[in-house]
């Protein structure tokens, strides 16, 4: 995550010698600069696959960048954005910010204000990227269960016994302990509480008692 | 009353002697030869001729005490039975007029000659009547003296003519010369002092050249001058504006207005003149107070396109602070060639001069003082506000179309108030597309040469137009369509085109939409550029 030039910045910006300047920035410090003199442009001809983020100016002709931003949004493409703006007014600042924005910067900008921004938001990047593999990970292993075992996982992350478990079920408890072996291998966990936290990440709804359980378990 | 000089031609007045004559009208005469009984064939003829003739006739003897002898018209006139002696032929004279009277006329009769002179004197009614009265001594065909015969006409109404004159003269507001041919100044009126700082008994007599330097120019150049054949128009108003020379040696601006008077034997000029300085004043104040106006309404519009035009300097100012950090960056790390740099420092030049343009246009806005007439290319003019307010327009998501023609002649003008016209007219045509949909906001900025020859620039834009019976009243001051605004905007802009010897006026789009025109006559030919 840290080699800055596995990491595409890109800058959209209608004053062509502005979107120069700003990109010679990144380069500066070693990020790739894909610039782009419009939003549209950018729609069109940007790459999702490589950890990026986005600088964005404000005003523009055609789409704004509030209108890029909100574009975003709807098509999913969660891509950190720092606006860039000659006009730092509280309304629209707040309003880039409810959206999402990763951060606001105002013109002229402060090389290390930039730079540190685009830190912080290719960090963020980074963690999502992370995260979403994670996911696809987790949920990979979550099809891989049958489902009677998918049946035992529920009952695991909500910290019930195996006694438990097998009343519920109308199983041996030894059955299930089988059962829960093969969940515990396939889920690639060695203990419930990672389980848990596996199961958290991928959205999977844990009881607020057993989370507290568990917490209180490391 | 009556001068020692008259006493003398007096005192030893003779009684009358009374003739009939063929007419049957008794006559006095009193003369020497009438108190020596003596009266030749000649002098009765001579006598019942002049009591024939319908006019006042009078005749005196050769010597003194003077006798005077009167015709039927003169008695007719004066009423009363006749005398012939002096002191009642003075007495009827004017007390004001009388000790000039009797001075010309013993000063004649000293020397045997002519005399005329203008008097008043008692009619039988008893009101006095001006009388232009003339003599001419008569001779005997031996050269004897015989006394004086002289005719008097009743010249009131002349006189009456003359005082409507002097008062009319008077009564004008500006200062009344009369010159004559000669350019001798002949009559004034009282206001002249104040112009030209001589009394008026000071003028009387003096060439007119003496206040108006550049008289004969303008009256030569009016054909005024010259002799009587010269071919001009018997009474011509003419104006023209010249220094006149004050009694100090100081000058004054004057503007002259001539008319030719056709007096009896020769062309009089009536100048009529003002002096101009108070108007100078006046519209040096008034041309001052519309600058100011100006100046305040444009501050007005700087504080609204405040936000675009920081914007407009932050773009460079954006671009040199990143290009110089980058080029810190690039040198931090030795990652960067001398290709790099040189082109990084290209930018930052080429960036600082763009913000010093903005600069500069910005300048030519916030300017106060003194307007600068000089050629100008409107094109150019309506370039630069499209791009001081380039910002301003994109953040209201205008789309702006030029068609300028190339071959626009320049116009005489002052850029800052033509400029603070555009954005005004820019700015409202903004304002009219706010509540149209994104892509229906066009500003269209067009110029050409109109029909008339004058230069046009058209501000068009694609609002909702105004209503037929506003397009005028738009230019009244306080007359606002805007929750926000004086009202003043127009107005401003109308008077800076009208100082302009322009036109700026409204109309509706055919397909929608207002659209200003501003109307400038070229540059004059021959002026340089």
């Amino acid at each position: 995550m840290n080699d800055p030039t596995n990491n595409v910045v890109y800058v959209v910006d209608d004053d062509p010698p502005v979107l120069k300047a700003v990109a010679r920035v990144l380069r500066s410090a070693g990020y790739q600069a894909v610039t782009f003199s419009s939003s549209q442009r950018f729609l069109d001809q940007h790459d999702t696959a490589v950890p990026c983020c986005v600088v964005l100016d404000l005003a523009m002709p055609g789409i704004s960048g509030l209108e890029l931003q909100m574009k975003l949004a709807a098509a999913r493409t969660e891509m950190p954005i720092i606006f860039l703006t000659g006009q730092g007014d509280v309304p629209t600042s707040v309003k880039a910010m409810k959206q999402g924005a990763a951060d606001f910067l105002t013109k002229p900008v402060e090389r290390e204000a930039l730079l540190g921004a685009v830190r912080v938001a290719l960090g963020k990047d980074h963690a999502r990227r992370i995260a979403q593999q994670e996911m696809a990970e987790t949920l990979r292993r979550l099809s891989s269960l049958t489902s009677r075992e998918y049946e035992v996982f529920e009952h695991v992350i909500k910290g019930d016994l195996n006694k438990q478990t097998a009343a519920e079920l109308g199983a041996a408890e030894k059955t299930i302990k089988v059962h829960r072996s093969r969940v515990m291998d396939k889920m690639q966990v060695r203990s419930v509480a990672a389980l848990v936290r596996m199961a958290e990440r991928a959205g999977i709804a844990v009881p607020a008692e057993e989370q507290q359980r568990v917490r209180h378990s490391f | 009353m009556v001068v020692p000089t008259l006493g003398l031609v007096v005192s030893l007045s003779v009684g009358p002697i009374y003739f009939k004559t063929a007419s049957g009208v008794s006559m006095n005469l009193t003369s020497t030869m009438d108190a020596a009984g003596i009266l030749d064939d000649a002098e009765l003829r001579l006598r019942e001729t002049a009591n024939a003739v319908p006019a006042m006739i009078w005749m005196s003897g050769p010597g003194t005490p003077v006798t005077f002898f009167y015709n039927k018209g003169w008695l007719d006139f004066a009423g009363g039975e006749p005398s012939h002696g002096a002191d009642d032929h003075w007495e009827a004279v004017h007390p004001d007029d009388r000790e000039r009277c009797t001075q010309i006329f013993a000063k004649a009769f000293a020397a045997i000659g002519k005399f005329s002179m203008e008097c008043r004197r008692r009619a039988a009614d008893g009101e006095y009547r001006w009388l232009l009265d003339s003599g001419v001594p008569r001779f005997a065909p031996g050269g004897a003296f015989l006394g004086y015969i002289g005719c008097a006409a009743d010249i009131s109404g002349q006189r009456r003519a003359d005082e409507r004159f002097r008062q009319v003269m008077e009564a004008a507001p500006s200062a009344m010369l009369l010159v004559n041919s000669q350019d001798r100044i002949t009559q004034v009126n009282a206001q002249t002092q104040g112009v030209f700082g001589y009394a008026p008994e000071e003028l009387i007599g003096k060439t007119v050249q003496t206040v108006i330097p550049g008289w004969a120019a303008l009256a030569g150049s009016q054909g005024v001058r010259g002799g009587a054949s010269t071919a001009r128009p018997p009474s011509k108003g003419i104006e023209a504006e010249l220094y006149g020379k004050r009694k100090d040696g100081s000058q004054a601006p004057i503007e002259i207005g001539l008319n030719h008077l056709a007096a009896k034997d020769e062309t009089l000029t009536l100048a009529s003149v003002i002096n101009l300085t108070e108007r100078r004043n006046m519209e040096r104040e008034q041309s001052r107070q519309r600058n100011e106006l100006a100046h305040l309404a444009r501050v007005a519009v700087l504080g609204e396109l405040t936000g675009a035009l920081a914007h407009e300097l932050n773009q460079p100012l954006t671009a040199i602070l990143s290009n110089a950090q980058a080029a810190q960056g690039f040198l931090a790390d030795g990652r960067s060639g001398i290709d790099e740099m040189r082109a990084i420092l290209e930018d930052i030049v080429s960036e600082d001069r763009r913000a010093g343009e903005v600069i500069r246009r910005l300048r030519t806005l916030f300017r106060k003082g003194e307007v600068q007439c000089e050629a100008i290319s409107l094109n150019e003019m309506a370039a630069d506000a499209l791009k001081l307010m380039n910002n301003e327009l994109v953040n209201h998501h205008i789309k702006v179309r030029t068609e300028f023609t190339a071959t626009l002649p320049p116009v005489d003008g002052d850029r800052v108030q033509i400029q603070q016209v555009l954005i005004n007219l820019i700015l409202n045509a903004a304002d009219a597309m706010a509540d149209k949909p994104i892509d229906k906001r066009i500003l269209s900025v067009s110029s050409q040469v109109s029909s008339d020859g004058d230069v046009e620039v058209c501000v068009s834009d694609t609002g909702c137009g105004i209503p037929t019976d506003q397009l005028e009243r738009l230019f009244e001051p306080f007359f606002t369509t805007k929750s926000q605004g004086m009202g003043l905007g127009l107005t401003v802009c109308r008077t800076i085109i009208t100082a302009h010897s322009g036109k700026l006026s409204a109309s509706n789009n055919p397909v929608g939409g207002a659209c200003f025109h501003v109307t400038i006559p070229p540059r004059r030919t021959g002026a340089g550029v």
